[in-house]
């Protein structure tokens, strides 16, 4: 064959290849949300509804597990004795004579076995009849099955939906297992287990333990009476007046107003902010930051790539950042911290202090109890709140050490610098040594041992005066 | 000057280009679907074309006897 002639041959299968392609395209495109033009599915175009009901009389305690796909599940709590099920049909086909002769194939299924009422469609087998064959028929009828049950009051619900809303509400348990849409959940007088992917959940009302599987959604979750346990992908997560609570998340977010007992979170990428947090606070989390307020018991926060804020903790404080720094302010217990690349500022510690900061300064203000300070890189202030009479040390490497003493402090002074200036101006002050880098002198009778030491800075100590504005 | 060659890619060719403005003219006039119809008719190019190349070369091989 010519060279000519097999150009052109493979010009007109190519060209058949592009009519082909664009009669499809054309037929599949439709109107999507907002009116843009979308390549149409199963489900676009015409629709009917339909509606079937069936009543299952069932024996106490019987429990009731619902299975779907591509419609919504609904569960409500109804008159004892008895299982309700509607099944609201929609069938997307050209005309109506055509739809209905399909809904009318489309039948609930309940089978009681073993105290548990099942209920659920033959989806499955019309699926398969009406199914796509190979990858060029698109001849497949879509239709979609929403369910609404009413169960006995107190009976447990299972519900495992795929591309549908899910609803259940009034009911003594839950496990719902979902994907690709919302499950809302509420009014729960015992656990409930929830497995999401693709969608949000918004739960509320929950007197037993909650455990959440979620995974590209948010969740939102308030009056959820127990412990709650979270494991979160990619989604926030939003409490509200919960138990215990403890999440596991990535590339997510946490937002947890009063948590009625402990609180623990390991996250990455994840900014975290608790309040009113009745137990102990326990946080790891990168590349964001953490706020957490009112804790109840001690508090331990650890971040990389993030800052820390932490405010009125009634027990002890453990911080570790690094790249960003640490303001903590009203601490109960002692105050435990060290910060990379980024500076702390402490404010109203009531027991002690033992701080590092490696890249920035550090501002320990209105102590009481022994303090350790270092900087490397940056200097040191100290602002007790009352009389000074415990031991403090402090250090600074490229950077000053300053510390102002109140009145009816006792302690003993070491004071040096290695390249910077000494200057110490506290009345009172009985000095045994002195020199240009070196200073040893006492103030009053007893008390602790005060060092304070700059490689590279000055050391300066003054009196502060008890009206004097930090 | 000779009779000039038979080639059964043009006569595919020029069937093709007919049909399609005919079809084309159909379809402004408001009778036909043009994509509909091409995408139905468009293996007849391809039909015609094999026919008039089995055409050819059996004419091809009387002549040599």
């Amino acid at each position: 064959m010519r060279p000519g002639k097999l150009v052109l041959l493979v010009g007109v299968l190519a060209a058949g290849g592009v009519i082909e392609t664009a009669y499809r395209v054309r037929e599949r495109i439709d109107a999507g949300p907002f009116g843009w033009v979308v390549l149409g599915g199963r489900f676009q175009g015409p629709a009917f509804s339909y509606e079937a009901m069936e009543t299952r009389a069932v024996p106490e305690d019987t429990r009731a597990a619902v299975e779907n796909a591509f419609g919504s599940v609904e569960v409500r709590a109804g008159a004892p004795g008895a299982v309700e099920v509607k099944l609201r049909k929609v069938v997307f086909l050209p005309n109506e004579a055509k739809a209905r002769a399909f809904a009318d194939r489309l039948v609930v299924r309940t089978e009681l076995a073993d105290g548990v009422l099942h209920v659920s469609t033959n989806r499955a087998e019309l699926e398969r009849e009406v199914g796509p064959i190979g990858p060029f028929r698109f001849d497949s009828i879509g239709f979609e099955t929403h369910l609404s049950l009413r169960v006995p009051p107190g009976t447990e619900v299972e519900v495992k939906n795929e591309h549908g809303a899910v609803d259940v509400a009034e009911v003594a348990s839950a496990t719902i297992e979902s994907s690709h849409d919302d499950v809302t959940l509420r009014d729960v007088a015992g656990a409930a287990k929830l497995s999401i992917s693709h969608g949000d959940a918004s739960i509320e009302k929950i007197a037993g333990d909650l455990e959440i599987s979620a995974r590209y959604g948010d969740v939102t979750l308030t009056d959820a009476a127990s412990a709650v346990r979270i494991s979160q992908a990619h989604g926030d997560v939003k409490s509200l007046r919960t138990g215990r609570l403890k999440l596991e998340t990535q590339y997510g977010d946490l937002s947890a107003e009063d948590v009625r007992g402990d609180l623990e979170v390991r996250g990455e990428h994840a900014a975290v902010t608790a309040s009113r947090v009745q137990g102990r606070a326990d946080v790891e989390t990168s590349y964001d930051d953490v706020k957490l307020a009112n804790v109840g018991a001690d508090a331990r926060v650890k971040v990389e790539h993030g800052a820390a804020n932490l405010s009125d903790i009634k027990g002890a404080a453990s911080v570790e950042t690094s790249y960003a720094d640490v303001n903590i302010e009203q601490v109960g217990g002692s105050v435990t911290a060290t910060v990379e690349h980024g500076s702390l500022r402490a404010a109203r510690i009531a027991s002690g202090a033992r701080v590092k900061a490696e890249g920035d300064d550090v501002w320990l203000d209105g102590f009481r109890g022994p303090v350790e300070a270092e900087a490397q890189r940056g200097s040191v202030r100290l602002v007790p709140d009352g009389p000074l009479v415990g031991s403090l040390s402090a250090s600074a490497t490229y950077g000053d050490v300053q510390l102002q003493v109140p009145p009816g402090s006792r302690f003993e002074l070491h004071a040096t610098t290695d390249s910077g200036e000494l200057d110490v101006s506290v009345p009172g002050l009985t000095t045994s040594q002195a020199s240009k880098r070196r200073l040893v002198g006492r103030l009053g009778e007893g008390g602790g041992l005060v060092q304070l030491s700059a490689s590279h800075g000055d050391v300066r100590v003054s009196r502060r005066a008890e009206s004097e504005d930090r | 000057m000779g009779a000039r060659p038979f080639k059964p890619e043009g006569i595919a060719l020029g069937a093709g280009l007919l049909g399609l403005g005919i079809l084309a003219t159909l379809a402004n006039l408001g009778y036909v679907d043009l994509l509909r119809s091409v995408r139905l008719g468009w293996p007849l190019v391809l039909v015609l074309w094999g026919a008039a190349e089995l055409y050819k070369t059996f004419s091809a091989g009387k002549g040599l006897r």
